[in-house]
């Protein structure tokens, strides 16, 4: 029995040792050619069977993407950028704060990472992102499946939304930009230049544009797009402070939270042990025990080096 | 117009004009750019340790936590017959402000004077100090900071100074302990958090609206998020009340300066003590943003203090109000509310015709703020 027992388990255990191998092997061999896609020597652009990689990576993305154009100046993923690995100052300006969560980002090769990237898409498909993100972090939970997915697809959500209140900011500021050069033409020309006075009209301009800004300051647009600004990088940062608490609790360290906890306790405590004293104060004063007076100091005991306390001489 | 910018035809000649105006642009870019080198020559060549402010002469004589009075060497003989002044800043900024340099200095022009000067100083607050309250500011470390230089008056109560933040602190002890106070007196201090906005000039009340625009959970997680509020956001959005100025004072600013040595000093002084902004204590902040400046409660009568609300017509010593009439972070409105609020035959006022930070750092401050502070001392609070 006991060898029919010992049989059945080195089966099995063989059954999982070549399902595992297998499943090796097959994301190593996804691994591989996506890394020769990703280095571009995989049949690049224009190289025999090149093109049409680059034909069904366009059709995908026209299906993934509404609006999408192929080689646009503002096309975040483009085919060339795919082959040829470029592109990495805009991924890594725009990955920036996600490296401040996690350093290990910012020693990734963004480039390699480019068609993963969240960023990449929100500006083409926002509302269809939000919607797939939404659908995975809103969804049900379960007690022993995919907790970290739908966790990673709430903070996907929250800096996409920052990333979109941060663009609305900056189109209210570029919008009062615009109507101080408005102004700003207006009064002044190339003939006000001539007169040499170019500091008159630097003067000009700054006035121009002080003004202008301190009176979209005030409009409700200005105000809403700052609030909401406010409001989704607060988002981010909680997520970031959620995931600081998560490293320090596992690495057996005191939480920000725990530390916090006992800053509250003892702050409690200590108005408690305050209220008291002042109590004992009163009684005293009413039973004419005269508390006692620090001395008056006068110039001539004034001492030069404000380092040097009389408190911490035990005058207190 | 220059012949040469005509053509042939007699027309202007928009190339030999857009020409012109190039050539002179890049001419005053070179001369500002020289400007610019001569001030940056300058800064270059100082360190950090050279840069000084807050020198004066003064002794710690209290210390509760990191809160401690800093009582200042005389350089004049001390009248008695003006009751010391105890000068309270606020939790925004540093103290360092009212002895920014010798020239400038509300203390020093105080101590010349004779007055007996004792500073508060609150520290610089860390994450520990998250859960400080108005009830810990003003009914423990500012009353226990009164209470000592009242002691060392003999007993016999003091002039309180507050400034900013500091004055709001001040008009609440003086609310619920009149007693220790012969004289309040008040710099740029908010009472009225909301003003009267159809009097604002056009760069005054930003941070109303903007607070005001915020809901009581915006403010709440403001907080909650990070614990304190980051002296980082507050500078940021002071920096916003004069945008134009802010993004131009190491430029242009610079060059405008021309390598002179004594505006390049007093920029360096400013710049060290904006950069020594201190993150202000959480649920003070929240107190601050939720129940002043949202909510208005202290001209309400809703504020509290230990539970007890603060009644402003317990004022009951003389009072000066000093005000800056181009003041962008507390408008003019907020301040004067004060005076609806105490005996007329007790209340002052002197409206400053400056900015903010110009009460302590401008030229003119010296003889209008301390030199009105001084007179107001002599004829109202003399023991």
């Amino acid at each position: 029995m006991a060898q029919q027992d010992g049989d059945a388990f080195t089966r099995m255990a063989e059954m999982w040792a070549e399902g595992g191998k297998a499943m090796m092997d097959v994301q190593a061999h996804a691994a591989e050619q996506f890394r020769d896609a990703m280095s571009g020597t995989l049949n690049p652009p224009g190289a025999v069977g090149g093109d049409d990689l680059v034909d069904t990576w366009r059709e995908l993305m026209a299906a993934w993407m509404p609006g999408y154009q192929d080689g646009s100046g503002a096309a975040p993923i483009r085919s060339d950028t795919i082959w040829n690995g470029k592109g990495g100052d805009f991924f890594s300006q725009m990955m920036n704060p996600m490296a401040m969560t996690m350093p290990a980002f910012s020693q990734m090769d963004m480039s390699k990472a480019a068609p993963f990237t969240m960023d990449a898409w929100a500006n083409f498909a926002p509302e269809q992102l939000r919607d797939i993100l939404d659908s995975v972090a809103q969804g049900p939970r379960f007690a022993d499946l995919a907790a970290p997915w739908m966790d990673a697809a709430q903070t996907s959500r929250e800096w996409l939304d920052y990333q979109r209140a941060a663009m609305e900011f900056a189109n209210v500021l570029r919008n009062a930009w615009g109507r101080a050069y408005a102004t700003y033409a207006q009064d002044w020309s190339l003939d006000d230049l001539k007169t040499g006075d170019v500091d008159g009209a630097l003067q000009a301009w700054l006035k121009v544009a002080n003004a202008e800004l301190l009176s979209t300051q005030r409009t409700s647009e200005y105000l809403d797009a700052q609030k909401n600004l406010l409001r989704a990088g607060l988002d981010v940062k909680a997520r970031m402070n959620e995931a600081a608490e998560q490293w320090a609790e596992a690495w057996q360290m005191p939480t920000r939270s725990e530390v916090d906890d006992m800053a509250k306790q003892l702050h409690d405590l200590r108005s408690t042990v305050r209220r008291l004293k002042r109590e004992m104060k009163d009684l005293a004063t009413a039973q004419g025990v005269e508390p006692k007076k620090p001395p008056r100091r006068t110039s001539a005991s004034a001492r030069k080096g404000k380092g040097k306390s009389a408190a911490e001489k035990g005058a207190v | 117009m220059s012949k040469s910018n005509n053509s042939t035809s007699g027309e202007p000649d928009p190339i030999a004009q857009a020409m012109q105006a190039w050539q002179l642009a890049w001419s005053e870019m070179a001369a500002s750019g020289a400007r610019a080198l001569k001030s940056n020559a300058y800064i270059a060549a100082k360190r950090n340790a050279d840069v000084t402010i807050a020198d004066a002469p003064a002794e710690t004589v209290f210390r509760s936590d990191k809160v401690r009075v800093d009582h200042y060497e005389p350089v004049a003989e001390i009248r008695t017959d003006i009751p010391p002044v105890l000068i309270c800043y606020g939790l925004f900024g540093r103290q360092t402000m009212i002895d920014l340099q010798d020239d400038r200095s509300l203390v020093r022009t105080l101590l010349a004077a004779g007055v007996d000067v004792y500073v508060v100083d609150w520290g610089t607050p860390t994450r520990a100090d998250r859960f400080l309250t108005f009830d810990d500011y003003v009914d423990r470390y500012l009353l226990e900071c009164v209470e000592h230089v009242v002691g060392a008056n003999e007993g016999k109560p003091i002039n309180l100074f507050g400034i900013c933040e500091g004055g709001t602190f001040a008009v609440m002890l003086a609310a619920i302990r009149p007693e220790l106070l012969s004289g309040l007196a008040l710099a740029i201090t908010p009472v009225d958090f909301h003003g009267k906005p159809d009097e604002f000039w056009e760069g005054e009340g930003f941070l109303n609206s903007w607070i005001a625009n915020l809901d009581e959970a915006d403010v709440d997680r403001l907080i909650d998020v990070h614990g304190n509020l980051p002296g980082a956001l507050t500078g940021a959005v002071f920096s916003s009340l004069t945008p134009m100025a802010s993004m131009t004072k190491y430029n242009l600013g610079l060059a405008a300066m021309d390598g002179d040595p004594k505006a390049l000093d007093n920029f360096l002084r400013m710049e060290k003590w904006i950069a020594d902004r201190p993150d202000h204590p959480g649920e003070a902040a929240r107190q601050w943003l939720n129940g002043l400046y949202r909510e208005n409660r202290l001209v309400k009568g809703t504020f509290e203090i230990c539970g007890e609300p603060v009644d402003l017509t317990n004022i009951a010593v003389p009072v000066i109000n000093i005000f800056a009439l181009r003041d962008h972070i507390i408008p003019v409105s907020c301040s004067k509310a004060l005076g609806e609020f105490v005996a007329d035959d007790l209340y002052e006022e002197i409206g400053f015709p400056g900015g903010h930070v110009g009460v302590f750092v401008s030229g003119k401050a010296q003889g209008v703020v301390a030199g009105g502070l001084i007179d107001w001392m002599e004829r109202r609070t003399k023991q």
